[in-house]
């Protein structure tokens, strides 16, 4: 019992020790750290009717930012005079993009000094005030972190210090040398026996020794940020996030820090929110296709041999007008074909000389034995069976032109010169590039009358018009497509491209439209957008948004009228951490 | 003592609900000015021709004594900027005359230092 006392106080004791620094060191380290940052680089921001300024110093300039309030885009050519009391009145020097600069040797002086700012620019006539305060020469305390005599002067480090001598006294004591037995041989004899009783004083000492090495044990795992704080202090855990400086930085509230340099860099823009009725869209999967009055096919006929045409054959990306010959076939005769034809051909080239000598008896006799009708007749018959002759004779090299039923480019080519092909086979596809449809799937219901306005966004994020053609009955896929026409078919929209398809339609919502990159999403992937709470300072507000068309996006909860959101570089404040 | 207690409490009451009420009142402009409200004043400006007045209140609706007030006042009309000392007038107010001439679209930028104080800093803008 003694024992588990003795062990518990010196736990304490070593413990004790080590838990006692933190709470002063730490707080005194943050203080000390805060001080210089929010003294380094004085500011003044301020806000006119149609102009934000942001004035920063360094050394002796003082450089200016000049925006406008509602867009943040940076003015140009402003005049910007500086008056003060008992400051020389300066003109600002332009520096371009929104940066104008004057020299100022009262910087060096501290003491807050209120600053008038006239600032001219086309249309623009303001005044801006605000305050610049110069801090105290910064009189940075150097190497404060750790000097003896200030640990001489602390409580704990007396406490450590009586901790550890009380452990060494009794860790002294414990292995204190025993006195040695008068003769050695009668101990060398005794040790190997394990029952040999000890002395009472010497048991009592080791117990004691155990203990205090249990506890030193103990006091040493206790998991403790005491004992590294002892000798150095952490600066920077306690101060501010960037109350000033030129750093962009999250600010505990969840705002976000962007000083004006950075801003420009990222071209971060604005827009007043304006509220707006607006049909709410749903988007859709849709593939493209070509309108079908303006696809084409051109497909053999019969069997054959496929010949070039006179501009040899025609290719994939070929423009065709409708009725160009794109290649020719040369019909294959079947054997027994050509054998009953040949046959036709004798027999008729047989009949026609057999019609020929007989006109020619005919008329070598003269006076009006032959009636005149015989005469007659056989001329006729020759006629016909020249005829006749004439339209078998070129059979056997006759060529079949394959034209293009459509104009446009040609699609799908098939077709190699010699090539042997079936009746039936796709030779060519032809089709109009400028005439192409969407087809989208993914819309219930039947109300299709209140379609309004759809636009295909494309893999490239191109923003395509489409008016809405009509609906197919059946339903495919679950659902029933919906077709729609391109009105300007973008160069990038390939044909059997999958694209996405922005429908509105309903009835119209009330909400702010918002560019398509306003939104972005937050850290736990809620929506949301970034407002200009102050011209360096912006804050992430979530919403509720519904897809307008490509470009733009209806917030319909989340936002007031006026607040001015992020249209542009909204994805960068997002990423600032 | 609990009727003590108890007419303590109702005079306690009846106190807070006076100053409350004194504290609503005083959110609008006395002489047909504009109001700006600016760390613990109500000040309001009074811009007429060339003249402009300048009457300072506590934001508990007190007026302040401004014999001892410096104030100087820049205002920017019709494209000009022009620097107009005010210098104190009547009880809470400090008046100053310019070769300006104040209307729709003026700013006035005023710097106030009441004695013992830091310097404060109003914009005016006359719509």
């Amino acid at each position: 019992m003694t024992r588990l006392a003795a062990l518990l106080f010196s736990v304490l004791i070593f413990a004790g020790s080590a838990f006692a620094g933190p709470g002063h060191d730490h707080g005194d380290g943050g203080q000390g750290a805060e001080a210089p940052s929010a003294a380094a680089i004085p500011r003044l921001v301020s806000e006119g009717s149609d102009v934000e300024l942001v004035a920063v110093a360094k050394d002796h300039t003082l450089t200016i930012y000049l925006d406008r309030i509602a867009t943040n885009e940076p003015v140009d050519g402003a005049t910007i005079e500086l008056n003060g009391e008992g400051i020389p009145s300066a003109k600002a020097k332009a520096l371009g993009d929104g940066v104008y600069e004057i020299e100022a040797d009262w910087l060096h002086e501290p003491g807050a000094n209120a600053l008038t700012f006239t600032v001219m620019a086309e249309g623009i006539a303001d005044l801006l005030a605000g305050r610049l305060v110069v801090a105290e020469a910064a009189v940075e305390p150097p190497a404060q972190p750790f000097s003896w005599s200030s640990v001489l002067q602390r409580p704990e480090f007396w406490m450590f210090a009586v901790a550890i001598g009380l452990g060494g006294f009794f860790l002294a004591f414990a292995f204190r040398p025993l006195r040695l037995p008068p003769d050695d041989t009668p101990r060398v004899a005794a040790t190997p026996e394990p029952a040999t009783p000890e002395a009472p004083l010497a048991r009592h000492l080791r117990q004691a020794a155990e203990i205090v090495l249990v506890a030193l044990v103990l006091a040493a795992s206790v998991p403790s940020r005491g004992w590294a704080h002892e000798g150095h202090d952490h600066g920077g855990d306690g101060a501010p996030v960037q109350a000033a400086g030129n750093t962009p930085g999250k600010l505990p509230t969840g705002e976000v820090f962007l000083p004006k340099p950075t801003q420009r860099l990222l071209k971060v823009r604005t827009a007043p929110a304006a509220t707006d009725k607006a049909q709410p869209g749903s988007e859709l999967v849709g593939t493209v296709i070509v309108d079908p009055a303006y696809e084409g096919r051109v497909q053999a006929p019969m069997e054959g041999q496929i010949e070039l045409a006179g501009g040899g054959i025609s290719f994939v990306g070929e423009k065709v007008a409708a009725g160009d010959v794109l290649a020719l076939l040369a019909p294959a005769m079947p054997v027994f074909d050509r054998g009953s034809l040949q046959q036709l051909t004798a027999e008729v080239e047989g009949k026609l000389r057999i019609a020929e000598q007989k006109l020619a008896r005919l008329t070598r006799i003269s006076g009006d034995y032959i009636p005149q009708r015989e005469i007659d007749d056989t001329k006729t018959e020759i006629e016909s069976l020249r005829e006749q002759k004439r339209v078998l004779e070129p059979k056997a090299a006759e060529r079949l032109e394959l034209k293009a039923p459509v104009s446009g480019i040609i699609s799908v080519a098939n077709v190699r010169a010699g090539q042997v092909v079936g009746a039936r086979d796709t030779l060519f596809e032809i089709v109009d590039p400028k005439r192409l449809w969407i087809e989208a799937i993914g819309m219930m219901g039947a109300d299709d009358g209140a379609v309004s306005s759809a636009t295909a966004i494309d893999g490239q994020g191109h923003a395509i018009p489409l008016t809405y053609i009509g609906r197919a009955p059946t339903l495919r896929q679950q659902s029933l497509p919906m077709l729609f026409r391109v009105e300007d078919p973008h160069a990038s929209l390939a044909i059997g491209a999958t694209v996405r398809v922005l429908v509105q339609k309903g009835t119209p919502v009330e909400g702010i439209i918002v560019p398509d990159g306003a939104v972005v999403r937050s850290t736990n992937g809620l929506p949301q957008v970034w407002i200009k709470m102050a011209p360096e300072t912006f804050e992430p507000r979530a919403v509720r948004t519904s897809p307008l068309d490509g470009g733009s996006v209806l917030v319909t909860d989340g936002l007031a009228k006026g607040d001015r959101v992020v249209v542009q570089g909204a994805e960068l404040i997002n990423q600032i951490r | 003592m609990k009727k003590l207690f108890l007419g303590l409490a109702v005079l306690a009451l009846g106190s807070s609900l006076a100053l409350a009420d004194e504290v609503a009142h005083d959110h609008e402009a006395k002489h047909g000015g504009i109001l700006v409200h600016n760390g613990h004043h109500h000040l309001e400006l009074v811009a007429k021709g060339n003249t402009l007045e300048l009457f300072v209140r506590h934001e508990d609706g007190k007026v302040e004594d401004v014999s001892g007030a410096k104030a100087s006042a820049t205002v920017l009309a019709g494209g000009k900027t022009e620097v107009v000392t005010l210098a104190p007038s009547g009880e809470n107010g400090l008046k100053g005359t310019g070769g300006f001439d104040a209307g729709k679209g003026t700013t006035v930028v005023v710097n106030l230092t009441m004695p013992g104080h830091e310097t404060e800093q109003i914009r005016f803008k006359i719509d």
